[in-house]
């Protein structure tokens, strides 16, 4: 899918830092993605790899200070979208590019009503009367698959159950059939028979819409059932990228494969887990060289020293890795 | 065979929530209905299901944590009915059970050093030991859940998730316990330092001989941990078997729509795989169910099952189901 035409999203070396009491903390450092319509981006790291600052920046919602957009672009549309004012962003924003939060009780008003919540957006940005924003709720509300569309649209969010609120919140999210849906961790708080649900209605609007998906999780299970190509995070930076299939044949970078190793499976569980050694890294105090090294198994004296910039594999499934090393050669056996 | 370390019979807990005004009583929540398992020492039962199908509740009622009022049915604990025990004697008996809880940052209190929230259960338990003992003990714990010793005197905060439900383990472990109860205790962790805490948790058994009743959501991590898994829909276990046989050759509809909604870390796999899918959301606990409560989303539902209850049968691979019963 990712193959044709040009990105609707180019993200270039993208810098995001934060000033704390103890020190800057640089979340995002030099990340450069592209986005393609129609197909899912799936992102994963560990919490503090930098995905979701990743991603509010492109929602324009980084609070400045403590935040500060250090460098880099990120072009949408053809212009660049990282110097907007926040009226300019109000044209994007939930238009244009639409999010789904982790925790949709947090993220709906309790105060108000789920219909007043879906028409605010598109009268604001569709100009659409009262009336028919009314009427386009519920009929988004039926979309979702909410039973009694009609009354439950009076309802408050307290009112629905975990899946109800994050259908509630993917209708709101698609209501101006926006070209990207960043979707953070959405499944996340779901039972696994409710997310199933939830994923397939994600995978039936974006056929329908042509939507653009970014998809944060850590869950590998998911990434695998419903993401086209994954970028994996570490330390705020990118250290590889590729297609599902392939990240999960051959992977090249030793956080991946360690990634990959450490997630336990209901179909298999014969296996030893083979953790990632040590802690997440401090990412006031990051390590010298390649910020991984300390917990890598094939480190050698020079990942202490270079940082290894990411190199690009062309052929059928591009493929990008940050690290100094082969080690999809030797090592083979000793991958499960 | 030896008696079990843990033995559960029957085991209900009905919530009564208060009357509105002078409004009829409304009907109790029935978080824990009538549910039976045994633990043998050194063994790990896990818990499966969805959010309110009371594993939390069971877990809590092990433990004695659930007022007498709200419960029914029998816990054993090593022989003793510890459901019986008043508040004085359960205190003494606690040292037998301990728990892991899921939040690691919750659970440690923050202005407490990691030495002194160690050393704590230790002194409430009145083990006998010198100054210097505690001290060497405290010590021992912690380098047994791989946690430098140096940072005794270090608060809970200067820790990450994984090392906090390592100190969460240590303080577990300080009164050796013959069993201990982990409620959702990997849930809040990275996969990788998740993973670092199943393998110490399964090393702690090898060693120590302990037992765990294992709580979770994920089925995945169960399978990795548990030797026997129960399923629980709607504050029952609906089906009940050796790890490798319910993961394999699952018998109960929900058992079987569970694991095929449970995606599978390898794209290829989910591609062919046929999915059983669930409709709707589980019911309300405040139903009392003529027969049984899965009937109204169970795709394979045969015309008596909303009015025959079925019973969880009694060979190693238990299951309560009517298909599985001869009418």
């Amino acid at each position: 899918m990712s193959d044709v035409t040009t990105p609707i999203l180019q993200v270039q070396d993208l810098k995001v830092e934060f000033h704390t009491e103890s020190g800057v903390v640089q979340a995002v450092n030099g990340v450069s993605f592209d986005l393609y319509p129609g197909e899912t981006l799936g992102i994963v790291g560990e919490s503090g790899s930098g995905k979701s600052v990743t991603n509010l920046t492109l929602m324009g919602l980084i609070p400045q200070p403590p935040g500060r957009v250090g460098g880099g672009q990120v072009l949408y549309d053809g212009r660049n979208i990282l110097g907007l004012t926040q009226r300019q962003w109000q044209e994007i924003r939930g238009k244009k590019i639409a999010m789904i939060f982790q925790d949709p009780m947090t993220a709906l008003n309790p105060f108000l009503t789920v219909e007043e919540q879906l028409i605010e957006v598109t009268m604001l940005h569709i100009g659409l009367n009262r009336k028919e924003a009314s009427q386009h709720a519920i009929e988004l509300l039926k979309k979702v698959g909410i039973p009694g569309a009609e009354k439950r649209i009076r309802d408050y969010p307290h009112q629905f159950s975990g899946g109800m609120r994050q259908r509630v919140m993917i209708a709101m999210a698609i209501s101006c059939q926006p070209d990207i849906l960043i979707a953070d961790e959405p499944t996340t708080a779901l039972d696994v028979t409710i997310q199933a649900q939830i994923l397939e209605l994600m995978k039936s609007m974006q056929e329908e819409f042509g939507t653009a998906i970014i998809f944060i999780t850590h869950d590998l299970g998911v990434v695998a059932s419903v993401c086209d190509r994954v970028m994996v995070m570490y330390a705020g930076r990118k250290v590889e990228q590729t297609t599902t299939k392939q990240l999960f044949r051959q992977p090249r970078h030793p956080y991946t494969v360690g990634l990959l190793n450490s997630a336990p499976r209901w179909d298999q569980g014969d296996e030893d887990l083979q953790a990632i050694d040590g802690q997440p890294p401090d990412m006031l105090n990051l390590p010298a060289g390649c910020a991984f090294h300390p917990r890598c198994r094939f480190a050698e004296d020079a990942c202490l020293n270079e940082r290894p910039s990411l190199v690009s594999l062309s052929g059928d499934s591009p493929h990008e890795h940050a690290c100094r090393l082969d080690i999809t050669q030797p090592e083979e056996s000793s991958k499960l | 065979m030896s008696t079990p370390l843990l033995q559960v019979r029957d085991l209900k807990v009905h919530f009564q929530p208060p009357r509105r005004g002078f409004g009829k009583t409304p009907p109790p929540i029935r978080a824990v209905d009538g549910v039976s398992f045994e633990v043998e020492a050194g063994r790990t039962l896990g818990l499966v299901g969805e959010s309110g199908c009371g594993k939390s509740t069971t877990a809590r009622a092990i433990l004695n944590l659930i007022s007498h009022a709200d419960r029914g049915g029998e816990v054993l604990l090593d022989g003793v009915r510890v459901d019986q025990l008043s508040e004085s004697d359960m205190r003494l008996h606690r040292s037998k059970a301990q728990m892991v809880f899921q939040d690691p940052f919750a659970s440690l209190n923050p202005r407490m050093t990691v030495g002194k929230i160690i050393r704590e259960p230790i002194r409430n338990f009145d083990l006998g030991l010198t100054q210097r003992d505690e001290q060497l003990e405290v010590i021992r714990l912690m380098e047994l859940v791989g946690i430098n010793p140096r940072y005794m005197n270090r608060y809970p905060h200067e820790f990450s998730g994984g090392q906090r439900q390592r100190i969460g383990i240590a303080r577990a472990l300080a009164v050796q316990p013959k069993l201990i109860v982990c409620d959702e205790a990997v849930s809040a962790l990275d996969v990788s330092i998740q993973a670092q805490v199943i393998n110490l948790l399964m090393d702690l058994q090898q060693k120590l001989g302990v037992a765990y009743v294992f709580i979770s959501h994920d089925l995945a991590v169960v399978r990795h941990i548990a030797d026997r898994v129960g399923v629980m829909y709607l504050g029952r276990i609906v089906e009940l078997a050796d790890s490798d046989k319910l993961y394999k050759t699952p018998r109960h509809p929900y058992t079987k729509a569970l694991l095929s909604a449970a995606p599978v870390p390898d794209p290829e796999q989910n591609v062919s795989q046929n999915r059983v899918k669930l409709e709707g959301e589980v019911p309300s606990p405040d139903i009392e169910y003529a027969g049984c409560p899965f009937a109204d989303r169970c795709p394979e539902v045969l015309g008596h099952c909303r009015s025959t209850p079925p019973t969880l049968s009694s060979e190693a691979h238990r299951v309560s189901c009517l298909l599985y019963e001869d009418a």
